[in-house]
């Protein structure tokens, strides 16, 4: 499900950088996904992966380069714009609202941008309830999508490691994001619990769902991804088909050779 | 009424507890929700006592709705800038500033005798009225305190239920995943920062017009920090946590007054009480003195060598 090439892909980053002082953590990357595309983004630690996501979500801005959602140039946009436009993300730490229940962590991404205000909250009553209403029929909806109904009044920081992945994956989707930006869905999780991860991945993707992920575990990238891009020392050095790419003996060096040396320091 | 019963002493201490109740909620909105660890409340305090003060000895008006309008509007004006200014700088950064805003603006408010009367302060204040009736009694007090605290109360139990306090909430736990779901932090945190300005010096203005005096040293760091211990001694974030701790200084003040130590004393002994309070519910009840019903569970877990967390 590959997009044809004239039509605007849903995102694209063109030559963008992202320094920290001296140090390019994303260097020069131009990447390209199409609408409904799952695409994986893969890279040794460091490889600057959740820094190119920060760009494209806008939590940091980029030193350099274009940031295109939708053909638009978004490259000044707030995030919370960028969120209200249709690029929902995940974190690698998670970073749920961890005093608030399932529900109401998915419910603020459910609120509509005037709740907001103190002022949307004073006025109308008739107006607050019909609002209220809809934000219900939304969250629980979501939670269903997401199999968290039986957690839904449970306090997030207080659900175990791999609902609260789904609560973040649930978080993007009350919000009704176009575009998924998920920074490792499957780490830390059993094999059972993965497999679930994927199931959700791909329900999403099947739902029009674009998904863009950053994961270290392979068997995952295989099972849903459609592409993968290879990202080492903050430039894109490869990209194709999962099973391909991770065929190559070059970029196995690089990822695993990575790796042993880190095992063996620790 | 029972109230007209009450001896001058009760009804100080009814009064202290309300008002002190009241501060104690606001300043909760800005540390429970921006998580922003504000030493300035004093001083936006102080400002609604001062308007009151200025207000009523220059004849404008002794009208406590017309002086709390006024005050809420300064007060709104210096918690804006803080609030920016708490965007800027985060953390420690942001208590130094606080605390240093909260000594320089009594201080400024002190060589400025021509509004606080210098050490002197101003005193004989007229007495206020709400609505053009007189407030003379000490029940016509308690009253007006008490319909105050409940209104901040209901104000707080609305604001937790909103949809505009769930997203206050979500700012204290991940601001950055608040961005991600598409709502600035900048103006959650101006309006917290105003909300909490506002009461506070609403509260002010009733409590100059009790008094009859405004002096710029009840406002200074020792309130401040007073404040700060009445919060974290409750318990962040809880209204239950803030009336407790209100009631602690409100009953400990004047219990200390009757043992008839000299006035340095009664200070420093105070001063002691309350920092062995804060330094025990720091140790033993992390969120405060609403946790004393889990303290035996939390001493046993302790005792058997588990963590309290
Ligand atoms: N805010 C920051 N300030 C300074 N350096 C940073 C910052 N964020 C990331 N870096 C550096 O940028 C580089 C890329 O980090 P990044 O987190 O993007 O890697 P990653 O590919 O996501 O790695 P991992 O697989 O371990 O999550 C690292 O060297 C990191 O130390
Ligand atoms: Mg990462």
């Amino acid at each position: 499900m590959t997009s044809t090439p004239e039509e605007t892909p849903i995102l694209q980053t063109v030559e963008i950088s992202r320094a920290f002082g001296g140090f390019r953590a994303v260097d020069g990357a131009s990447i390209s996904i199409g609408r409904g595309d799952v695409v994986a983004l893969i890279g040794p630690n460091g490889a600057g992966k959740t820094t190119l996501f920060n760009v494209i979500s806008r939590l940091l801005p980029p030193t350099s380069g274009q940031l295109l959602f939708e053909g638009a140039d978004v490259t000044h946009t707030s995030p919370q714009r960028l969120a209200r436009m249709g690029i929902g993300r995940t974190f690698q730490d998670v970073r749920l609202f961890d005093t608030m229940t399932a529900w109401d962590n998915i419910a603020v991404f459910a609120q509509t941008e005037a709740s907001g205000t103190l002022r949307s909250g004073l006025l109308s009553p008739r107006a607050v309830g019909r609002e209220a209403k809809r934000v219900r029929a939304r969250v629980d909806e979501t939670l269903d999508y997401a199999g968290l109904s039986p957690v839904a009044a449970t306090v997030a920081g207080e659900l175990s490691f791999a609902q609260q992945k789904k609560v973040a994956i649930a978080r993007c989707l009350a919000q009704q994001a176009r575009l998924m930006l998920l920074d490792e869905p499957a780490s830390g999780l059993d094999a059972v619990e993965r497999e679930d991860v994927a199931k959700i991945i791909e329900k999403l993707s099947s739902d029009g769902v674009t998904i863009l992920l950053v994961e270290h575990n392979m068997d995952i990238v295989r099972e849903v991804a459609h592409r993968a891009i290879f990202l080492a020392e903050g430039k894109i050095v490869g990209e194709d088909a999962p099973d391909r790419l991770l065929a190559s003996s070059e970029l196995a060096e690089i990822y695993f050779g990575h790796l042993r040396a880190e095992t063996s320091t620790t | 009424m029972i109230v007209f019963g009450l001896t001058l002493v009760y009804s100080n201490i009814t009064m202290q507890l309300l008002i002190y109740f009241v501060v104690a909620l606001s300043l909760n909105f800005v540390i429970g929700y921006a998580r922003a660890l504000s030493i300035h409340h004093a001083a936006l305090f102080g400002i609604g006592a001062f308007t009151y003060a200025v207000m009523a000895q220059r004849g404008w008006s002794n009208d406590l709705i017309l002086c709390g309008l006024a005050a809420a509007v300064i007060a709104a004006m210096v918690s804006v800038i803080l609030a920016f200014g708490s965007l800027r700088i985060s953390g420690d950064y942001f208590i130094v500033a606080s605390f240093a805003f909260q000594f320089f603006a009594i201080e400024a408010l002190f060589n400025w005798t021509s509004i606080s009367g210098g050490p002197n302060g101003d005193y004989g204040l007229p007495t206020p009225t709400i609505l053009g009736l007189a407030i003379s009694s000490t029940a016509a007090y308690i009253l007006v305190a008490a319909l105050l605290a409940v209104a901040t109360l209901g104000f707080a139990i609305w604001l937790r239920r909103s949809p505009y306090g769930r997203l206050l909430r979500a700012m204290g736990d991940a601001p950055s995943a608040l961005l991600t779901a598409g709502f600035g932090v900048l103006r959650l945190k101006v309006g917290v920062f105003g909300i909490s300005g506002i009461i506070a010096a609403v509260a002010g203005v009733l409590y100059a017009a009790y008094l009859g005096v405004a002096q710029t040293a009840t406002f200074d760091v020792n309130l401040a920090i007073l404040l700060v211990a009445i919060v974290v001694i409750g318990g962040t974030g809880s209204a239950v946590g803030s009336l407790l701790g209100a009631a602690l200084i409100a009953f400990v003040q004047p219990l200390l007054t009757n043992l008839n130590l000299s006035a340095t004393t009664t200070a420093a002994v105070q001063q002691l009480i309350f920092a062995a309070l804060l330094v025990g519910v720091v140790a033993l009840l992390p969120r405060g003195l609403v946790q004393l019903g889990d303290l035996p569970k939390l001493v046993m877990r302790r005792s058997r060598g588990g963590s309290s967390r």
